[in-house]
């Protein structure tokens, strides 16, 4: 009966009954939207297989292609790959029920695609390329427009699917517009003819159809073999395809690949799906249950402060505290039971609009998964149980004689050694951020068991002192801000104080994720942004490059500085166990790219003079000294990252395999100089004429070799390495990979021996002349390309491209920005549903003043200065939600920077704490903005509610 | 120009709608000359919170008209009375109802506050000396007795110099010798200031302190007389004309 009473007087409390259950209902439509929009993807499985290979249902593909993410495949080499039989294929023809069977030899070719001209930053665009069957589209299916090419036209057309556009977001050029394609065997340009509107396709097959001289000339001038690598099948019974195919192999025939049928196309789609949600599902079930709690533990707070004095009456009457207690736990049930049903319907709700205005990505409609609702119902009543906790201990401490208080004494203000201790409880968290000796595992372990509680407690502890500080500091410039005397707006009342830290640990909560993703992605991406020391450009002529001696013509060019303009050879070459073991021993972790890149351009040029090229910043070793060394050819300049995971430093020796092992490596992702096959003329005349005079030096290349080189480091740079490396395709040459522990700097007579070649340039190094830099990046690029590509003579069979040291910085930052900014969506939203906490905070503030408020008003306060008190009330809270918040975010976040770094497979990278303050800055406007308007409609209600008859 | 400090005319306030309308005050008329300390008499329920409530502008009034130092209360708007209350009206309510988070001194100057003026420090000392509160100036409300809270709400109700201060049962929450210590505290300013006071009580003892007593039976004025200080006259003459 006193539990159905006192449930009545929510009726009364509506403000701060529906705040509560607007939080914990946005918490579970969060969750509900999550999964329910997983399991729509899953539902699309099935459409989506279709789309992406229509008309084809079954299908053989002897590229070692992957499905779903992963490294593209390699370039196909002419006649490297397996093919299918014709026997296999008339095998195919001969099932039962095979409508069609499409067989093809494809190549896989990167595009040299500029979008307004600029040279993309990330991983390039790429076209599984093949002859245009003369029947037309094999996607017969799809839309086209244009004409399609005629195979044996002479002028070189194509018709390219929209798929090849979209992994970068880009719409595909006009009809008519030139495409450069780059095997390797030459950058080839065609025409675009047509264009198929496919937007995805099944991995390997074809996305560029062209003409049989195109194709010809990606061969390398070999007539197109008669066996192909692909064969598409439309069948009424594609297993009994696959069936009938694996039964050749019981008759001795080696086959290259398997039948996939469509249906392993749907499952990848559907465990794609599900590792996306794995991916979000520790932050989004973190936020949801965070913003659940606090809005839930707030509000119960600010109801039993509301109802101390009926609960104490209750008390005195002969309610016991165990009843009370229970009365209010019935409450927090019965709000979280409100909050969970209306979080269910409206994420359904939610999730079904947004499908039914997206159908043609959702075709199949929406998949709502009954599994949500009571996973949701789970996680509200766990939720609940601990938000629970607080308000129930506070109500069994009512006492009876709360009710007939008169003034009561003010709580003591906070204990200085309680904040102290706080502050202390911060720095486990901290601590296990920074490089110590043991395992990503117990890190993790330590982390998020000790370090990870510790800091919340701290937290906890620290709030009075932060609240009592931002006040201090705050109530001055408020007061000023808002035309009050700043003593209107003090607190001191530790009630109220009890009050506001509930909605200050809410806020810290929204803000702090932020904060904490912001400055954890700012801090990681900090070694991946290109270091100013690097020279302005270096510019990659691929896949031919150039005769040597082109740096001396192009160092005449007015757009290069000083007149100086280097050549590079860049070769990457394997360490030797030993150097591996100590790398281990060092870093703890071992290693997955066991070799270094040699970057070989004379030294004396790169770090010697008054002006060197380069302004390397040298942390170990002097720069003119080591110049000196370089030039005898036995030294060698390393990285810092690279002397931090393997310990070497300036006097110790780098030992590398000197030739390249036998089998080697596949070459990285069909880039250019993506490494030549052996059997390639210019390779073994390079080989053979390494040297001049073909003495073997020290790691030359050549039979009676040494299998070590040694090299004495003579110093160590700081260099942010990795995008300038990436972009300009120094890495993965020769066969090689493009993963490498780190650039190493060489004389250039090293490289070369390395890479036995003696003949060619393929980068060059400058800087830009002043007047070129002001033109801006891009079109100092573009102005110098033109100049080196006449002066150089370079014709259509290589692309020539000037990577800006800028733009690769700004597209870093850009592609950095947008993934961060992607993560951190998930507690933007939660800080919009948590301010809503403000509201009910001020009507509960002045209800529980509601007298003090009534003689303020009465003794000569206006409705507007009354307003002006509770804005700057809701701001300070605010405020002091935001000090927490960047307190306890930029811990946090500089804590899992530490993490994600010891967890990362290559090694060596500094622990940077870098805050992005524009950013922080903007989230902490929004916040304040947001809590202004969340808090508004209460202040205006409030000031034309208060009855000054209160005060009797 | 008017030689009264507060003139009210035909004041009418009721609550509630028909058939449940209670109609508390009807048709009230009062005047109170500069300097004057009367009060307002009368049982339970006659409406005397109500008029002073009426009179200091936290009411609107159904019709009639109130005029203090000159200016006309009742065609004010929220705002314009809120002000003219803080500048030239002093009130003191039956539980003190300081601000418990600020301290004696600050509950004293609140209207300057509230107005963005700063308190002259030798008025304020002289006041707090005149009260006996110099040394309590500091403290919260919780840290001060009854009588100290009370003598804190005068200083608060004078800090303005106000045109008049209205008490509602200021001694209600006061012990006899606080009460009595209370009204001679009233008794000295209005003597030594020239403060006009108008006091709501229904305790013969208290409304003795004044000078003048009006009943109020019903929502109406019934009638009023002089005190001559003599509580037991007071209360003599209240149950006469109230009986009659």
């Amino acid at each position: 009966m006193i539990t159905i009473t006192l449930l009545k007087r929510l009726r009364h409390e509506k403000l701060r009954t529906i705040a509560a259950v607007v939080g914990v209902a946005a918490a579970t439509a969060l969750l509900v939207w999550s999964m329910g929009l997983t399991y729509t993807t899953i539902g699309q499985s099935r459409e989506k297989a279709r789309s992406m290979t229509r008309p084809f249902n079954c299908w053989i593909n002897t590229q070692p292609a992957g499905f779903g993410r992963g490294a593209p495949p390699p370039v196909a080499r002419p006649g490297g790959s397996p093919v299918i039989s014709d026997k296999v294929v008339s095998a195919v023809k001969g099932v039962p029920g095979v409508e069609s069977a499409l067989s093809l030899s494809v190549l896989r070719a990167t595009l040299d695609y500029r979008p307004d001209g600029r040279v993309m930053q990330g991983p390039p665009l790429m076209a599984t390329m093949t002859l245009a069957p003369p029947s037309g589209s094999p996607y017969s299916d799809a839309a086209m427009t244009g004409e399609w090419p005629d195979v044996d036209a002479e002028a070189p057309l194509a018709a390219v699917c929209s798929a090849v556009f979209t992994p970068r977001r880009l719409t595909p050029p006009p009809l008519g517009s030139p495409l450069v394609l780059l095997t390797t065997n030459g950058a080839l340009t065609v025409t675009i003819a047509a264009i198929i509107d496919m937007p995805r396709v099944a991995p390997g097959f074809p996305t560029l159809f062209t003409t049989a001289s195109v194709m010809k000339e990606a061969r390398g001038g070999a007539d197109e073999p008669a066996e192909a690598n692909l064969l598409l099948c439309k069948a009424r019974n594609p297993q009994a395809v696959a069936d009938g195919v694996a039964g050749l192999s019981g008759a001795g025939e080696a086959l290259p690949n398997q039948v996939t049928t469509r249906s392993v196309l749907e499952e990848q789609s559907v465990s794609d799906a599900i590792r996306n949600f794995k991916r979000q599902a520790p932050l989004l079930l973190t936020l949801a249950a965070l913003t659940g709690l606090c809005i839930l533990v707030n509000t119960m707070m600010v109801g039993i402060a509301l109802q101390e004095r009926t609960l104490a009456l209750l008390r005195i009457t002969g309610m016991t505290a165990r009843q009370v207690a229970r009365t209010v736990a019935i409450e927090g049930l019965f709000t979280a039971f409100l909050g969970w049903v209306f979080g269910v319907l409206s994420g359904w709700g939610a999730l079904a609009i947004f499908v039914s205005r997206n159908a043609e990505t959702f075709p199949e409609g929406v998949f709502l998964g009954w599994q949500t609702a009571p996973v949701a119902a789970a996680g509200v009543a766990v939720v609940t149980a601990l938000a629970l906790i607080l308000p129930c201990r506070q109500a069994l401490r009512i006492r009876p004689l709360d009710a007939i208080a008169d003034v009561p004494p003010l709580p003591a203000a906070p204990a200085l050694r309680r904040i102290l201790l706080g502050v202390v409880l911060l720095m486990p968290l901290l601590i296990f951020a920074l490089p110590l000796p043991f395992s990503a595992l117990w890190r993790n372990i330590l982390m998020l068991a000790v370090g990870l509680p510790v800091h919340c407690i701290g937290l906890w502890l620290v709030l009075p002192g932060v609240v009592s500080m931002v006040e201090r500091l705050a109530v001055a410039p408020l007061g000023l801000l808002l035309g009050l005397d700043r003593r209107l707006l003090m607190r001191r009342d530790g009630r109220h104080a009890a009050r506001v830290a509930g909605m200050v640990l809410t806020l810290a909560v929204g803000l702090g994720s932020f904060v904490a993703i912001h400055v954890w992605g700012s801090s990681m991406m900090s070694p991946f942004v290109p270091s100013r020391t690097f020279p302005d450009v270096i510019v990659s002529i691929l896949p031919r490059g150039v005769p040597v001696g082109a740096a001396a013509k192009v160092s005449q060019l007015e757009g290069v500085a000083d007149h100086r303009c280097l050549a590079i050879e860049a070769v990457q070459r394997d360490l030797t166990p030993a150097m591996l073991e100590r790398i281990s021993k060092t870093s703890g972790k071992e290693t997955t790219a066991g070799n270094v890149l040699f970057l070989g351009a004379d030294p004396l040029a790169v770090f010697g003079g008054e002006k060197p090229l380069a302004a390397f910043v040298f942390r170990e070793g002097e720069r003119l000294a080591a110049a000196t060394a370089l030039a005898r050819g036995d030294s060698c300049v390393i990285t810092k990252m690279f002397s931090r995971y393997s310990g070497l430093k300036v006097g110790d020796d780098l030992k590398v395999m000197a030739s390249r092992p036998s089998g080697g490596r596949g070459g990285r992702g069909g880039g250019p100089g993506a490494g030549r096959p052996a059997g390639r003329p210019e390779a073994a005349e390079a080989r053979g004429s390494s040297r001049p005079g073909g003495r073997p030096g020290p790691g030359g290349v050549g039979e009676n070799v040494a299998p070590e080189a040694s090299f004495k480091i003579v110093g160590v740079i700081d260099l942010n390495w990795h995008l300038v490396t990436s972009r300009s395709n120094v890495r993965g040459r020769y066969g090689y990979s493009g993963m490498t522990t780190g650039p190493v700097f060489v004389n250039e007579d090293v490289a070369r021996r390395f890479s036995g070649n003696s003949e060619k340039t393929y980068h060059l190094w400058a800087n830009l002349h002043q007047d070129y830099r002001a033109l801006g990046a891009l079109p100092a690029g573009q102005k110098l390309e033109a100049e080196i590509r006449k002066v150089l003579k370079v014709d259509e069979d290589n692309t020539i491209r000037v990577h800006h040291r800028d733009e690769i910085e700004d597209g870093t930052l850009a592609h950095g920005a947008h993934l961060i900014g992607a993560i951190a969506r998930v507690p933007f939203w939660s800080l919009v549903v948590l301010t809503t906490g403000i509201a009910a905070l001020l009507v509960a503030s002045v209800r529980a003043r509601a007298r003090e408020v009534a003689v303020m008003r009465a003794v000569g306060m206006t409705r507007s200065q009354l307003g002006r008190m509770l804005l700057g009330e809701a701001l300070l809270t605010t405020l002091c939600g935001v000090v927490l918040s960047l307190l306890g975010g930029g811990c946090i976040g500089w804590a899992f920077t530490g993490v994600t770094r010891a967890a990362m497979s290559f090694g060596g990278l500094p622990l940077t704490l870098v805050i992005p303050w524009l950013t922080l800055a903007k989230g902490v406007g929004f916040a304040l903005v947001l809590c202004v308007v969340m808090a508004l409609p209460s202040v205006v209600w409030l000031t034309y509610r208060v009855n000054v008859q209160t005060i009797e | 120009m008017s030689e009264f400090v507060l003139e009210v005319r035909g004041l009418c306030k009721g609550y509630g709608v028909v058939p449940n309308r209670v109609e508390v005050l009807n048709g009230i008329d009062l005047e109170l000359n500069q300097g004057a300390f009367e009060a307002v008499m009368g049982p339970s329920g006659s409406g005397k919170s109500t008029l002073l409530h009426l009179l200091a502008g936290l009411l609107a009034a159904d019709s009639g008209e109130v005029t203090l130092g000159g200016v006309k209360v009742t065609t004010m708007s929220d705002a314009e009375v809120t002000v003219f209350r803080r500048r030239r009206i002093g009130l003191v309510f039956q539980d003190f109802n300081l601000i418990p988070t600020l301290s004696a001194e600050e509950n004293i100057v609140l209207p300057l506050l509230l107005d963005k003026r700063r308190p002259d420090r030798g008025e304020l000392d002289a006041l707090l000396a005149r009260l006996n509160l110099t040394a309590r100036r500091s403290h919260l409300p919780s840290q001060l007795s009854g009588g100290e809270r009370q003598r804190v709400a005068i200083a608060r109700a004078l800090v303005t110099r106000p045109a008049i201060v209205l008490a509602d049962e200021p001694t209600g929450n006061l012990d006899s010798p606080a009460g009595r210590a209370f009204c001679d505290t009233l008794r000295m300013i209005n003597s030594d200031d020239g403060v006009t006071i108008l006091m709501v009580s229904h305790d013969p003892v208290v409304t003795a302190a004044a000078n003048r007593v009006h009943l109020l039976k019903d929502g109406e004025f019934v009638g009023n007389f002089g005190t001559e200080s003599d509580a037991a006259l007071v209360s003599q003459r209240y149950l006469e004309i109230m009986k009659g």
